[in-house]
């Protein structure tokens, strides 16, 4: 006699049962590793497609994280790429090389922003670079380029770069702050083209409206005057009046003579506003881009 | 008093001035007598003593006349149909009311107040309506059809009274004036300082600084229309004024000697000091002017008035010189033109200076 204790049938019950759940509890588990792994790849990926490459190891976590916050809010602001790498192997390249290939390889020359900035450390050359692209051309020119290596050169000297990749971020936020100046063109180094960047000014703006706005109205008094005033009749001395000059005395009382020195005249061409100071080179990338900036300063 | 009305000597017609001839013309029998023709034929032609029955100048006895008094009026019996005629204490020379004949209230401009001089009409009513309609079609920013001339029609010649002021005088101007010198030798710049004391004496002589005696509204106006060629000016007569509005002065010469003579001054100061040449700069220390001689005339000076109620309610007035056709009063903006004009200046210079912001500079 084979009695089935419930308990039994229920336990084999169980034990049979017990392959298919342990089968659905590893897919789970499967599920959810493949879910971190997507999510975690992605992360990866998103890191790999921000704003830092830290190919070189030289920035801390918390420098990294600054970095990224401030790039994502300049993006956000001017929608144009703001790109920081280091390089510890050149491989041969010039640091402007580097910096183009990447730009070119990375497929940011064609995402469909206004353009963009790389920042460079590049250990191999011991050499701060960036290069520019797309309207941010406009924006550095070759002065405020020396002026984001002079911000980041003290503290890649001292080996601090993060601080320089730091501070030279915050000078080109900085420039792109300011605008296009007023003055700025580009200047192709190798056809020696000159392309003048042609934009209103709030300057421009006020001249336009005010000084029509004064002669219009200046126009309207002057009608106003002459329509609603009586114009008071004048005497004519010219017509009415006649003299005669019976004497005639000049007595000198007094003479001094004073002196003073001549003010020196600047040099030409020392005063604000000289032709250099709007201008933005461009090269010709190896990719056949047109870039900006790659002047570069050794460290 | 007495009130003069001109008859024509061959129908007995009322004769008026004429500006267009410079005659007296009948406008009945368009005949035209000289002044002196005038004068031959109505040696007394018209003109009656006050104490005739149907001239009187009232001022009392009747009501009408009591109230008129009262207000400065002055009420006369009109020549021709022997109606009353109202007029203001300082009108002299009208029309009747009734029949429109010309009067002269000759009383009014009779012993001290007979005029030394007048200068006649030189324009017609038409021709001041042509030339006033001329004018404010000129203007391009009036409102259209602002004008009519069934109003302009309406146009009133009119004799103001004037003073005229000439004086010779004996000027003495002292001031002080700089030359100035400036030269460069190396580095340094130079300037030489000589201050001058310095003395002028003059003749001077001032003719026709003009005055107006009739203390009225449109006294501003009446001056405005200045000047008038004053080398015109005849001899007064009665007759000028036939077929005119004419007004007797109110203000008499002391009540404008003063401000002429200080006038005088300013302009002879001014004179004297432009006299003064060779200086770079000039400074007047004190002046002296004595009056030599001085020559007054008090004469009638025509004027074309208009009062005028625009379309929008207002009243205008307007002077017209009877003699050079200068137009003096204000006029009303249409301000649509106004507005047009504006944008007229405003769009284009903005854009050719937008274009210049973005193009050239």
């Amino acid at each position: 006699m084979v009695e089935r204790e419930p308990g039994t049938y229920g336990t084999g019950s169980r034990l049979s049962a017990s392959p298919g759940g342990m089968t659905v509890l590893l897919r789970y588990i499967l599920a959810v590793c493949i879910a971190l792994l997507v999510i975690c790849g992605c992360t990866l990926r998103v890191w790999a497609a921000g704003y830092v490459f830290d190919d070189a190891g030289l920035f801390s976590d918390a420098e990294t994280a600054q970095l990224t916050q401030t790039a994502s809010e300049l993006e956000e602001t001017y929608n144009m790429n703001f790109l920081m790498l280091t390089v510890a192997d050149a491989q041969g390249r010039s640091s402007r090389d580097a910096a183009e290939r990447f730009y070119e390889n990375g497929g940011y020359d064609s995402d469909g922003k206004n353009g963009g900035i790389v920042l460079l450390i590049d250990l191999d050359n011991r050499e701060l670079n960036l290069v520019t692209n797309g309207e941010m051309i406009l924006y550095i020119t070759d002065a405020r380029e020396e002026s984001i290596y002079d911000a980041g050169y003290a503290y890649a000297s001292e080996g601090d770069y993060g601080g320089a990749m730091l501070a030279m971020l915050e000078q080109t936020a900085a420039c792109m702050k300011k605008g296009i100046p007023d003055n700025q063109y580009t200047y192709d180094t190798e056809t020696g083209q000159i392309i003048r960047h042609r934009s209103l000014t709030a300057g421009d703006w006020l001249l336009a409206v005010g000084v029509p706005l004064c002669c219009a109205a200046f126009a309207c008094v002057i009608l106003y005057w002459r329509y609603r005033r009586v114009k008071k009749y004048e005497y004519s001395l010219g017509q009415n009046a006649d003299i005669r000059i019976t004497g005639k005395e000049d007595n000198l009382v007094n003479q001094f003579v004073t002196h003073r020195r001549i003010p020196k005249s600047p040099p030409p061409g020392s005063g604000p506003g000289s032709s250099a100071g709007g201008r933005s080179s461009t090269h010709t990338s190896h990719g056949g881009g047109t870039f900006g900036g790659g002047h570069g300063r050794k460290f | 008093m007495s009130v003069i009305s001109y008859k024509c000597p061959n129908c007995g017609g009322d004769l008026r001035f004429d500006p267009s001839s410079q005659k007296y013309k009948c406008e009945y029998c368009i005949s035209f007598f000289s002044q002196e023709e005038l004068e031959a034929a109505n040696p007394q032609a018209s003109r009656e003593d006050a104490d005739a029955p149907h001239i009187q100048a009232r001022r009392g006895g009747q009501s009408a006349s009591e109230n008129a008094a009262k207000q400065g009026a002055v009420v006369y019996s009109c020549p021709g149909c022997g109606a009353e005629i109202v007029t203001e204490a300082t009108t002299a020379a009208t029309f009747c009311y009734y029949c429109h004949n010309p009067v002269v209230l000759k009383g009014k401009l009779s012993g001290e107040y007979e005029p030394d001089l007048v200068i006649p009409f030189a324009v017609d009513k038409k021709e001041a309506v042509d030339s006033f309609l001329k004018y404010v079609r000129s203007k391009r920013f009036v409102p259209k059809d602002f004008f009519c001339k069934e109003q302009i029609e309406k146009i009133s010649g009119v004799y103001f009274p004037f003073w005229i002021y000439s004086c010779s005088a004996d000027g003495r101007w002292q001031g002080s004036g700089n030359q100035v010198r400036v030269w460069r030798m190396g580095e340094l710049e130079y300037t030489e300082t000589k201050v001058y004391d310095v003395e002028r004496l003059a003749d001077l002589e001032f003719k026709n600084l003009t005055r107006d005696a009739l203390n009225k509204e449109n006294r501003q106006l009446v001056e405005a229309v200045q000047p008038f060629r004053l080398e015109e000016a005849k001899e007064f007569s009665m007759g000028y004024l036939s077929g005119f509005f004419a007004e007797k002065r109110d203000i008499e010469k002391a009540e404008v000697s003063a401000g002429l003579e200080q006038e005088v001054r300013d302009y002879a100061e001014k004179m004297m000091r432009s006299s003064v040449s060779g200086y770079m700069t000039t400074q007047t220390r004190g002046m002296n002017i004595r009056m030599r001689e001085e020559y007054w005339k008090y004469l009638l000076l025509p004027v074309w008035v208009l009062t005028y109620k625009g379309a929008d309610g207002n009243l205008y007035y307007y002077a017209m010189n009877g003699q050079t056709r200068k137009v003096c009063g204000v006029l009303p903006l249409d301000k649509g033109r106004v507005a047009m004009l504006f944008l007229g200046i405003f769009l284009p210079l903005f854009l050719i200076l937008l274009m210049g912001g973005y193009f050239l500079w």
